[in-house]
C-alpha cells in the first residue's frame, strides 16, 4: 500500500517545469478566457495527482471570491478610465471622486482572476509534490541548507507534539492563558527543549559521519564572481528597460555566470545522494504538457495571431477575443490529468 | 602502542570546558573483539563521557581537555576525527526523539551512507555506470540493514508515526548501516517501555553472539542486562572502580541494584500512621472514546489517603487517557470521577488540579523560570494563592533542594529536575498526587530519593496514584496495583498478589529478561 | 590581509544584494513605462532579479554555516518558528500578527546576522513548503524575513538589560510595520495592474501617492496589528529567551585543548 503510493510519484523536476510554464503563461496574457482555461487545467491536474497527505488545503473558493471582489472594487473605485459610466462620484472627493466605469471593474476582475490562477497553480504544485522530494532538488552547493530544511521537516511533528505536552503540563499546574504574559510558560519550555534537542541532534549527526565540524569561508575568487554576476544581473535589469537588448544580454550573462559558479562550487561537495532519479515515459508526457504550450505561445510564430493575448477592456468594454489554437495549447497544461498514475 | 583490543584506554583524563572537575580520571580499559561490556554507575559518573571518547565526539564536538591515550580499532579518535571514526564505531543515543535527521525510515538509514567516505566518488569525473553502481550498493546496504533488524515493513514509514521502541531500533539500524566493528550505546532503553527495552536488548545480544559485534552498553537498569554481558565496568565520579565478569561483579555487592529503594516495613494494612484513610480519588465506571474506538471502558478504581496505588499496563492500554480524565483535560463519556469528595464534571482543569498534583512524564515541560524558588512561586500565582516563602522553603528542604534554591532549574541533574517539577506541582499541598512514569531515566540513587519523599507524604495522609512500567518500583512502594488492558481493569488487588498473576508474566517483571539466555535467532536470515 | 579582503568582499556582497533586492521591490516606482510587448514580462524579470540577489546572499552566508551544531540548531529553530505560525495560542493576536518575527529577531540578535538571515529565510521557505504556499511571492517573503534576522544581528549589544529589551521592542515594532509596507510592494502591482499601465505618465510621485492610498486604506491597520503583536511577544519572551539562547551559545563555542602524553 505504502510503496504503491510512493511509486506513483513523478520526478519533481517535471512538476517544477509544469508550474513554471503555467505561471508564466498566466502572467503572459490579460485575456480572462485564457486565464480561466489555465485555472481549469490546474484544477484537473490537482484532482488527478494530489498526494494523499497533501499539505494544508486553503479554503480556495472563499479566498478566490475575496480576491476577485477586492480587486474589482479597488480598481472600480480608484481608476476612473473607460467610457461606460456606472455612477459618478463628486469630483471633490479625494481619489474616489470621478466616474465609476464598467471597464475599470472588468479590468479589476481580470486581475483578480489572474492572481487566483497563479495561487491555484502554485497550490497544485505543492499538493502534488512532497516537500522532502522538493528539498532533494537543492543544488549540491546548498547541501547544508537543504539539510536544514529536511531536519526542520522532521522536527515539525515533533515540535507540535511537544507543544501539546507543554500545554497540558502547564494547564494541570493551574496555568490558564488569560493574557500575553501567559505565553511565557508555554513558549519558553518549547524553546529550551528545542535547543536541548539541537545539541543531541548535532552529536548524532557527527557520530554518523556528518562531515564538517568547523566553519569555512568562501574563497575570495568565488566572492568576486558572486559580486560580478549580481552586478551584471542588476545592471542588465535596469539597462534593459532603457537600452533594450544590450541590457537583457548583460542580465542573461550575469545569471549564467552565477549558475556556473553554483555548479562549480557544488562539485566540491563529494556527498552522494541516495535517491535515484529516473525519467520514464510518464515524466516525458508530463514535460511535454508543460513545454508544448510554452513553445506555442512564447515565440512570435508568423501564423499565430497573438493580439488576443493582450485583451484590454479600455476604452470601451467588449467581449474578449478567443483564438482556438491558443486555447487548445493552454488546455494542454491539463494533459497530465489524463494519463494513468500506475502507467 | 597498538594493542590487540578494539578499545585501548590508557590513563585517560578528560575535563569539559570551563569545568574545574574532571569527568574522567585516569581511566584505563581494554576491550577485546566480541565482548559485550556493561558500563554501569550512577548518573554523572562519566559513562556518557567515556562513550563519547570512543568516536571522537569528545573533544571534537565538546571541546575541553583530554589527556592520556585512546585507541579504538587501532586509531586515535582525536587525530582521526568523528567522521572517520563513524565507520568503526556505531553510536546510539538515549533519546529516540532527538537523534533522527530525516523523516522517513529508509532515508534516515541512508543518511549515514550519504555522509560516509565509503560511497564517495573515487575520482573527480566518474562514469554513469560507476554512479549507478554506487547508488545500488547504497540501496543494497540499506535493505540488508533493514532485514537484519526486522525493520523492512517500516521502510517507507514517516518516523513520527513510529513508537519509541521502533525509533530506537531505527537509530540502531543507522549506526549499523556503516558496518562498524564496535557499537556504543548510551542508555538506549531508558525512555522505552519494558517490552520495547527487552526487544532492543534481545537484538543487541543477537548481534553480539551471532555477528561478533563488540558492544559497550551504558545502562541504569542493571538487572535487565546482567545475564547477557561478558563484563561489567563500574564508574564512580569519573573513576573506574570495578572491572569484572558479571558474577564477580554481583559478588562485590556494589550498588548494582536499586536496593536503597525499599520503603521499610509497609504492608497493605499499615502505613506509619497506622491505617489507610478516607477515599481521595474515586473513579466510577468511566468510559472514554476517541472517535469510535473505546480507549476506556467502564473503569473503576479508588485511591485512599495514605496509600500508593500502582497503575500498570502496556503502552496504549489507556493509562494516560485515564490520567487525563482525572485531571479534567478530557471529559469522560460516561461515569463519574470524585476527587477529594468533589465531582470533577464541568470543572476546569486548573480548578481540579488545586486538589491534584500531576507530574508529567517529561518534567522539563514544566520548567521555565530563572530559579527553583521562582518555579514554585509560579504555581502559587497560577492558583491565585498568596506567595508563601515559608511554604516554599519548607517544601524545598523536604525535597532536598534547599541548596539549589536559586539555581537555574535547567542546569540541574535529571533527578534534581524531577524533584523541582514535583515541588512545582505539589506546592499547593494537594491530597492526591498522580505520577506519570516518575522514574524514567533515573539512576538508583535518584529513585531512592524520590521514594523517600513519597514515604513522607504518605505519612502526612496523602494519596499517590503511580503510573509506571517499573515493576521493581511497584513491588517496593505500592500497596495495591491495578492492571489496565485495552481500556479495562483486568486485575486489581494487593501488589504481591497482582504481580504474581500468570497473565502478567512477560509484562514487565524480571522474567522477561531471562528468556533468552541462550539466544537463538528468531528468523533465519543474513546477519552482517 | 586575505582575511580583511574577504571580509570586505562579504560586506560588498551584502550591500549589493540588498541594493538589488530594494531595486526589485521598488520596481513599480522606478521602472519607466514599458513598451506594451514587454509589459507582462516585468513581474517575471523582477522576481528573477530578487531570486538572484537572494541566491547570492545564501551562497555567501551558507558557505560559513556548515558545522553540525549550526545545521542542527538552525533546523530545529526553523521547525519551531514555522510551527508557531500554526498552533492556536488561545490568545487572539491583533490583525496581521504573526509570531514568527520575535524568534527571528531574538535569534539574529544573539546568534548573529548570518544565523538570523538564514532563520528568517528558511522559516518562510519551510512554512511555504508545508502549507502549500510556494509561489512567486516566496522570494519576496524570504528576502524580507531574512533581512529582519540579518539586521537584528547588527543591533548594538547593550549591557543594561532594560535598555536591551527596550531596543528590541522598538525594533520589533519597526519591523512589524516595515514588513507589511515592503510586502505590499509585491502584491500591489498585481492587484492594480502593472503600476503605470493604467494611467500613462503618472510618474514617481504619482505612483507614490497611489501607493500611499493603497497602504492607508488596506494595509495600515493590519500592519499595526503585526507591529503591536511583535512588541507584546518580545516584551513577554525577550529577556528570558535571550538568556536561554546565550546559555546555549556558550555550548556552541568551545576550544579544543588536546594534551596527549
Amino acid at each position: 500500500m505504502q510503496t504503491e503510493r510512493i511509486d506513483k510519484r513523478a520526478d519533481v523536476r517535471v512538476w517544477v517545469l509544469w508550474a513554471f510554464a503555467a505561471a508564466l503563461l498566466t502572467t503572459l496574457t490579460r485575456n480572462p478566457l485564457y486565464i480561466f482555461i489555465i485555472l481549469l487545467a490546474a484544477r484537473v491536474v490537482a484532482l488527478r495527482w494530489q498526494l494523499a497527505d497533501a499539505p494544508l488545503k486553503l479554503p480556495l473558493w472563499r479566498l478566490g471570491l475575496v480576491i476577485l471582489i477586492f480587486s474589482t472594487l479597488f480598481n472600480l473605485l480608484f481608476v476612473h478610465l473607460g467610457q461606460t459610466v456606472l455612477l459618478a462620484l463628486p469630483q471633490g472627493w479625494p481619489l474616489l471622486g470621478g466616474p465609476l466605469t464598467l471597464e475599470a471593474a472588468v479590468y479589476g476582475a481580470t486581475n483578480g482572476l489572474m492572481l487566483l490562477t497563479l495561487l491555484l497553480v502554485f497550490m497544485t504544485f505543492s499538493n502534488v509534490v512532497p516537500a522532502s522530494d522538493l528539498i532533494y532538488l537543492t543544488p549540491r552547493l546548498f547541501h547544508s541548507l537543504g539539510l536544514v530544511l529536511l531536519i526542520a521537516l522532521t522536527y515539525v511533528p515533533e515540535t507540535r507534539r511537544h507543544w501539546q505536552q507543554i500545554r497540558d503540563a502547564q494547564a494541570i499546574r493551574g496555568h490558564a492563558p488569560r493574557g500575553w504574559r501567559d505565553l511565557r510558560p508555554l513558549l519558553l519550555p518549547l524553546l529550551l527543549g528545542g535547543l536541548e534537542r539541537a545539541m543531541t541532534l548535532a552529536e548524532a549527526m557527527v557520530a554518523r559521519g556528518y562531515g564538517a565540524t568547523a566553519e569555512t569561508r568562501q574563497p575570495l575568487l568565488a566572492q568576486l564572481i558572486l559580486l560580478l554576476g549580481l552586478g551584471a544581473t542588476l545592471g542588465g535589469w535596469l539597462l534593459g528597460y532603457w537600452l533594450g537588448w544590450p541590457g537583457w544580454v548583460l542580465l542573461g550573462s550575469g545569471v549564467l555566470t552565477l549558475l556556473l559558479l553554483i555548479w562549480t562550487l557544488g562539485k566540491r561537495n563529494p556527498a552522494r545522494r541516495y535517491e535515484e532519479r529516473r525519467w520514464g515515459w510518464r515524466e516525458g508526457v508530463l514535460a511535454a504538457t508543460a513545454v508544448f504550450p510554452l513553445l506555442c505561445l512564447l515565440p512570435p510564430w508568423p501564423l499565430l495571431d497573438r493580439s488576443s493575448l493582450y485583451y484590454t477592456p479600455y476604452p470601451q468594454v467588449s467581449l474578449p477575443p478567443f483564438d482556438p489554437v491558443i486555447g487548445l495549447a493552454l488546455a494542454l497544461l491539463a494533459g497530465s490529468g489524463l494519463i494513468n498514475h500506475e502507467g | 602502542m597498538a594493542g590487540e583490543g578494539v578499545i585501548e584506554f590508557a590513563r585517560v583524563t578528560y575535563t569539559y570546558p570551563q569545568q574545574a572537575q574532571a569527568a574522567l580520571r585516569e581511566v584505563t580499559l581494554q576491550v577485546q573483539p566480541g565482548e559485550f561490556v556493561l558500563l554501569a554507575g550512577p548518573s554523572g559518573s562519566g559513562k556518557s563521557t567515556l562513550l563519547r571518547c570512543l568516536n571522537g565526539l569528545i573533544p571534537h564536538l565538546s571541546g575541553g581537555t583530554l589527556q592520556g591515550e585512546v585507541r579504538v580499532h587501532g586509531l586515535n579518535p582525536v587525530a582521526a576525527g568523528p567522521q572517520q571514526m563513524s565507520r568503526h564505531v556505531g553510536f546510539v543515543f538515549q533519546n529516540p526523539e532527538a537523534q533522527a535527521v530525516l523523516d522517513r525510515v529508509e532515508a534516515e538509514i541512508a543518511f549515514g551512507l550519504e555522509c560516509s567516505t565509503e560511497f564517495r566518488p573515487r575520482r573527480q569525473r566518474e562514469s554513469r555506470a560507476e554512479r549507478v553502481a554506487a547508488q545500488q550498493a547504497m540501496h543494497a546496504r540499506v535493505a540488508e540493514t533493514l532485514t537484519m533488524l526486522h525493520l523492512t515493513p517500516l521502510r517507507q514509514r514517516p518516523l513520527h508515526t513510529l513508537s519509541g521502541g521502533e525509533r530506537q531500533k531505527v537509530a540502531l539500524a543507522c549506526a549499523l548501516a556503516l558496518r562498524p566493528a564496535l557499537l556504543a550505546l548510551d542508555e538506549p532503553t531508558s525512555q522505552l517501555d519494558p517490552q520495547a527495552a527487552a526487544e532492543l536488548l534481545h537484538t543487541l545480544v543477537r548481534l553480539n553472539r551471532q555477528a561478533g559485534l563488540t558492544i559497550l552498553l551504558a545502562e541504569h537498569r542493571l538487572e535487565r542486562v546482567l545475564p547477557f554481558v561478558s563484563r561489567v565496568v563500574y564508574l564512580e565520579n569519573g573513576r573506574l572502580t570495578l572491572d569484572a565478569p558479571p558474577t564477580e561483579a554481583a559478588r562485590q555487592r556494589l550498588p548494582l541494584t536499586d536496593s536503597r529503594l525499599r520503603i521499610p516495613a509497609q504492608k497493605a494494612e499499615g502505613t506509619q500512621n497506622g491505617k489507610i484513610g478516607s477515599v481521595v480519588l474515586a473513579v466510577n465506571g468511566v468510559t472514554f472514546r476517541y472517535g469510535s474506538t473505546a480507549v476506556l471502558q467502564d473503569v473503576s478504581l479508588t485511591v485512599r489517603a495514605g496509600e500508593v496505588v500502582a497503575l500498570l499496563g502496556h503502552n496504549g492500554a489507556g493509562k494516560s487517557t485515564l490520567l487525563r480524565c482525572i485531571i479534567g483535560l478530557l471529559q469522560p463519556e460516561a461515569g463519574e470521577i470524585w476527587v477529594n469528595g468533589r465531582l470533577t464534571r464541568g470543572r476546569a482543569a486548573a480548578d481540579i488540579c488545586r486538589e491534584v498534583a500531576y507530574l508529567p512524564q517529561n518534567p522539563d515541560d514544566l520548567l521555565f523560570s530563572e530559579s527553583v524558588a521562582e518555579e514554585l512561586a509560579v504555581t502559587q500565582r497560577n492558583h491565585r494563592l498568596a506567595a508563601d516563602e515559608t511554604a516554599v522553603n519548607h517544601l524545598l528542604t523536604e525535597l532536598g533542594l534547599s541548596q539549589v534554591r536559586d539555581a537555574y532549574p535547567r542546569d540541574l541533574s535529571v533527578g534534581q529536575r524531577q524533584r523541582v517539577a514535583l515541588a512545582a506541582v505539589t506546592i499547593t499541598q494537594p491530597p492526591l498526587i498522580l505520577l506519570d512514569e516518575p522514574t524514567r531515566g533515573l539512576d538508583g540513587a535518584a529513585k531512592a530519593a524520590l521514594a523517600a519523599i513519597w514515604r513522607g507524604w504518605l505519612a502526612q495522609g496523602k494519596a499517590i496514584l503511580l503510573v509506571t512500567h517499573d515493576v521493581e518500583l511497584v513491588k517496593r512502594v505500592a500497596q495495591r496495583a491495578i492492571v489496565l488492558q485495552a481500556g479495562q481493569v483486568v486485575i486489581e488487588g494487593e501488589t504481591a498478589v497482582v504481580l504474581s498473576q500468570p497473565s502478567l508474566v512477560g509484562y514487565g517483571s524480571s522474567e522477561v529478561y531471562n528468556l533468552t539466555a541462550d539466544c537463538r535467532p528468531q528468523t533465519a536470515g543474513p546477519i552482517l | 590581509m586575505t582575511h580583511a579582503t574577504s571580509r570586505a568582499a562579504t560586506a560588498a556582497i551584502y550591500g549589493l544584494s540588498l541594493f538589488a533586492g530594494i531595486a526589485a521591490f521598488l520596481a513599480p516606482f522606478i521602472l519607466p513605462q514599458p513598451a506594451s510587448a514587454q509589459e507582462n514580462l516585468t513581474p517575471l524579470l523582477t522576481v528573477l532579479l530578487l531570486v538572484i540577489s537572494l541566491v547570492v546572499l545564501l551562497v555567501e552566508v551558507q558557505g560559513q554555516v556548515v558545522s553540525a551544531k549550526v545545521v542542527a540548531a538552525l533546523g530545529i529553530l526553523v521547525a519551531m518558528t514555522a510551527v508557531l505560525r500554526f498552533i492556536e495560542v488561545a490568545i487572539p493576536g491583533p490583525g496581521g500578527f504573526s509570531p514568527i518575527f520575535a524568534p527571528i529577531i531574538l535569534a539574529g540578535y544573539v546568534f548573529g546576522a548570518r544565523f538570523g538571515f538564514l532563520l528568517g529565510a528558511m522559516t518562510l521557505l519551510l512554512s511555504a513548503l508545508i502549507t502549500g504556499g510556494v509561489g512567486p511571492w516566496l522570494p519576496y517573503q524570504m528576502f524580507t524575513a531574512g533581512w529582519v534576522g540579518m539586521s537584528s544581528g547588527w543591533l548594538p549589544h547593550l549591557k543594561n538589560s532594560r535598555g536591551e529589551l527596550a531596543l528590541l521592542l522598538a525594533w520589533g515594532f519597526f519591523w512589524g510595520l516595515l514588513y507589511g509596507a515592503i510586502m505590499n510592494l509585491y502584491t500591489w502591482p498585481l492587484l492594480v495592474g502593472t503600476a503605470v499601465g493604467w494611467q500613462p505618465g503618472l510618474g514617481f510621485t504619482g505612483v507614490l501617492a497611489r501607493y500611499a492610498t493603497f497602504y492607508l486604506t488596506t494595509s495600515l491597520v493590519w500592519d499595526m496589528g503585526r507591529a503591536i503583536g511583535n512588541l507584546l511577544l518580545l516584551l513577554v519572551l525577550g529577556t528570558p529567551a535571550i538568556r536561554a539562547l546565550a546559555r546555549f551559545q556558550q555550548r556552541f563555542q568551545y576550544w579544543v585543548v588536546c594534551a596527549e602524553s
